[in-house]
């Protein structure tokens, strides 16, 4: 018996977003810590039983599959039949299958195939032994007391017939192409096919491996294991019903590069212009053929909902249409919230629903408050997103049905969510678990343009339009309050800038701007917090600044409202010095890295 | 022909012990045999030397593997395969 804790530890190490891409060590590590602990664990997820029959080594395998399948949710009982036993076992109903087995997996490679013809032989021949050989492996499938899954064939490692190895009659490459294509054709509507040819291409150089072959019999080196655990574990969820069914998807540099609510819409980075556009254009593209297979689509982004539907429909080089997509959640809350949300109105639940975000604080935060939904670890390049997602294998098909193809449509009902309350004790934990910390900068020749750059770039978190020239902002740099966020994911950069001045008992902000990337991070507490510090040191009682409402900084009121100010007057708003003690904790560490005024 | 320290060898195949069989307070001796470490199998075998492959650069003869009576003839093997590469 192992205490709750770690259980929950190895549940939290083999669900990290990043786990496949962990070196294949620290995989087979945890992979072994939960078969020595599976007795505590199952419970956590559905169980299944599951019948392995190879025609290699699959003793390294099974530990990885348990992995991969706990992963997907599903706790396996995992019984197989020894080394080259997998025709036998299904003849005489081994022990293997007595246990009455959910599914069946059949796994064999090349060195399987029965009917082989020779180099030489006819096209009559080759056809009449691929008839023979798929008609033997159907016949061996008919028998098995489940639902089978059955890896195709793969494509020999050494090719005697060169590039005609494929395609020639007689040639075994051939032979194994065309008789998968017949397996496909022919294998009863219980059994699915793993595409052998394209798991192979997919590992490359760790597909053959005769050295190993050798010591103990398994065929591909050990850092394939991942990669074919995870495909079989993907093709036993979508066997059981447990496909998942919507992808959730972020707008700005996600769906297109920039941000629409800072840049407009007509400065995104979309199309074939730019290598950049191109990117996004390919992910479009990506996600619209996912929709049109029957994955339903949803956009969950922090925005102004306005900026983003015009974005939408007036780009032109926009490929997602409105048709496209069944939910559209845009506003500025906490994204589980806004996800919850998403799969409430189109009834089905957290454990169909995949997130495609590229800011790593939202995958964070959505993996933590909502375990259940599947977070797609997406690189920096976005050239590269269609890929990470496909590699997570989130949409497994058994067959495709009429239904797929239209369910795109019957989900269709748009709903546009706008209110919800945050839940504020998971916050504060999500904040903590960041341990961000905030670097009051100097403000010297290497930060000034930075800071020139921000306060003229910001659309959204802004108070007005003024800008400052950097000699402007040389000059007063003692009021210049300007804030680098450092968290355990990455380095920001300077994300938030005031620019202050004092007159008599009043702290006047000339503009106060910080950068959507941190929004829902309380940086504007601190920020406040540091303008009531400011003010005291300059002997003035009250804070006063002027929000000039735009397009795009309807979002201001209601952050100066949270953090003490009023307003008194067109566009003036008004605070006492200190920030009011309703303020909630930002729990970030402060890095004064300003000279004090006193120095020498 | 490379130098290694035979401290070395132990220090890193001890590190691949603990990580193979999940015990972060193994302690390996020459003369221990497979009998006295929970889990050391013929399985475990074939991922322990294609660890020590990795972590020191070398590739190791199928019959040097076959037959390892204990893990001194690990680090033996090991450090022959080394000063051949």
């Amino acid at each position: 018996m192992i205490a709750p804790s770690q259980t929950r530890q190895i549940l939290e190490d083999l669900r990290a977003i990043d786990l496949m891409s962990r070196p294949f060590e620290d995989l087979r590590a945890l992979s072994k810590q939960l078969a020595r602990e599976w007795d505590d664990v199952k419970d956590k997820g559905t169980p299944i039983r599951l019948s392995l029959l190879a025609g290699f080594t699959t003793d390294y395998l099974t530990d990885l599959l348990r992995l991969m399948l706990m992963r997907r949710g599903l706790a396996a009982e995992i019984t197989t039949a020894g080394y080259g036993q997998l025709v036998g076992e299904v003849l005489t109903n081994g022990r293997s299958l007595a246990n009455n087995p959910d599914i069946v997996l059949i796994l064999p490679s090349h060195r399987d195939l029965r009917y082989a013809p020779r180099p030489g032989c006819t096209r009559d021949e080759a056809d009449d032994a691929v008839r023979e050989e798929a008609g033997f492996w159907v016949r061996l499938v008919e028998q098995l007391p489940a639902p089978a899954i059955m890896l195709s064939f793969d494509q020999p490692s050494e090719r005697l017939l060169g590039e005609l190895d494929g395609f020639a009659p007689g040639a075994c490459g051939r032979h194994a192409r065309m008789t998968n294509m017949a397996l496909f054709d022919r294998l009863p509507r219980s059994a699915s096919l793993i595409d052998g040819e394209a798991l192979q291409a997919r590992l490359g150089r760790l597909w053959h491996d005769p050295y190993l072959y050798t010591l103990c019999k398994q065929p591909f080196a050990m850092k394939a294991l991942p990669e074919v655990a995870d495909t079989l574990a993907a093709q036993v969820a979508a066997t059981l019903g447990k496909s998942r069914k919507v992808l959730v998807l972020d707008l700005d540099n996600t769906v297109w590069g920039g941000i629409v609510g800072d840049v407009g819409s007509e400065k995104l980075e979309l199309g074939p212009e730019t290598p950049e556009g191109e990117a996004f254009d390919h992910f479009q593209r990506f996600a619209q053929g996912l929709a049109r297979r029957g994955v339903i689509l949803a956009l969950c982004s922090k925005n102004d909902q306005d900026i983003a539907w015009s974005a939408f429909r007036s780009h032109p080089a926009m490929v997602l249409k409105e048709e496209d997509i069944a939910a559209f959640v845009v506003n500025f809350e906490e994204k589980a919230t806004n996800i919850r949300r998403i799969a409430e109105t189109l009834n089905v639940g957290l454990d169909s629903v995949v997130f495609a975000d590229d800011n790593p604080v939202e995958r964070a935060w959505v993996h933590r408050q909502l375990p259940e939904v599947m977070v797609i670890d997406l690189p920096d390049n976005p050239a590269l997103y269609a890929q990470a997602v496909d590699a997570a294998k989130p949409f497994p098909v058994v067959r495709l049905t009429r239904e797929d193809l239209g369910r795109a449509a019957s989900y269709k009902a748009v709903a546009i969510a706008k209110s919800a309350s945050h839940a504020a004790d998971d916050m504060d934990a999500f904040l903590k678990d960041l341990r961000a910390q905030a670097v009051i900068e100097r403000i010297d020749e290497r930060s000034i343009d930075r800071i020139a750059q921000l306060i003229g770039k910001t659309n959204q978190f802004k108070m007005n339009p003024f800008q400052f020239s950097l000699e402007e902002l040389r000059k007063g740099a003692e009021g210049v309050i300007a804030i680098r966020l450092i968290d355990r994911l990455q380095d920001y950069g300077i994300v938030a800038v005031a620019v202050t001045d004092t007159e008599g008992d009043t702290l006047r902000v000339s503009n106060w701007v910080m950068s959507c990337r941190v929004f829902s991070r309380r940086l504007e507490h601190l920020m406040r917090q540091l303008l009531g510090e400011r003010a005291a040191e300059a002997g003035a009682r009250r804070i006063l600044l002027t929000y000039v409402p735009s397009a795009k900084n309807g979002l201001v009121p209601a952050a100066l409202a949270a953090v003490g100010f009023s307003e008194e007057g067109k566009n003036i708003y008004v605070s006492r010095a200190a920030p009011p003690p309703t303020m909630a904790s930002h729990y970030m560490s402060v890095n004064d890295m300003r000279i004090p005024a006193t120095c020498p | 022909m490379s130098v290694i320290a035979l401290d070395d060898v132990y220090t890193t195949l001890q590190g691949i012990f603990r990580k193979e069989f999940g015990d972060p307070n193994l302690t390996i001796r020459r003369d221990m045999t497979a009998d006295e470490v929970e889990g050391w199998d013929s399985h475990s075998q074939v991922t322990l030397m294609l660890a020590c492959e990795e972590a020191f650069g070398v590739r190791l003869k199928t019959r040097e593997i076959n037959g390892l009576e204990n893990v001194g003839e690990m680090v033996d093997h090991l450090i022959r395969a080394i000063s051949r590469h």
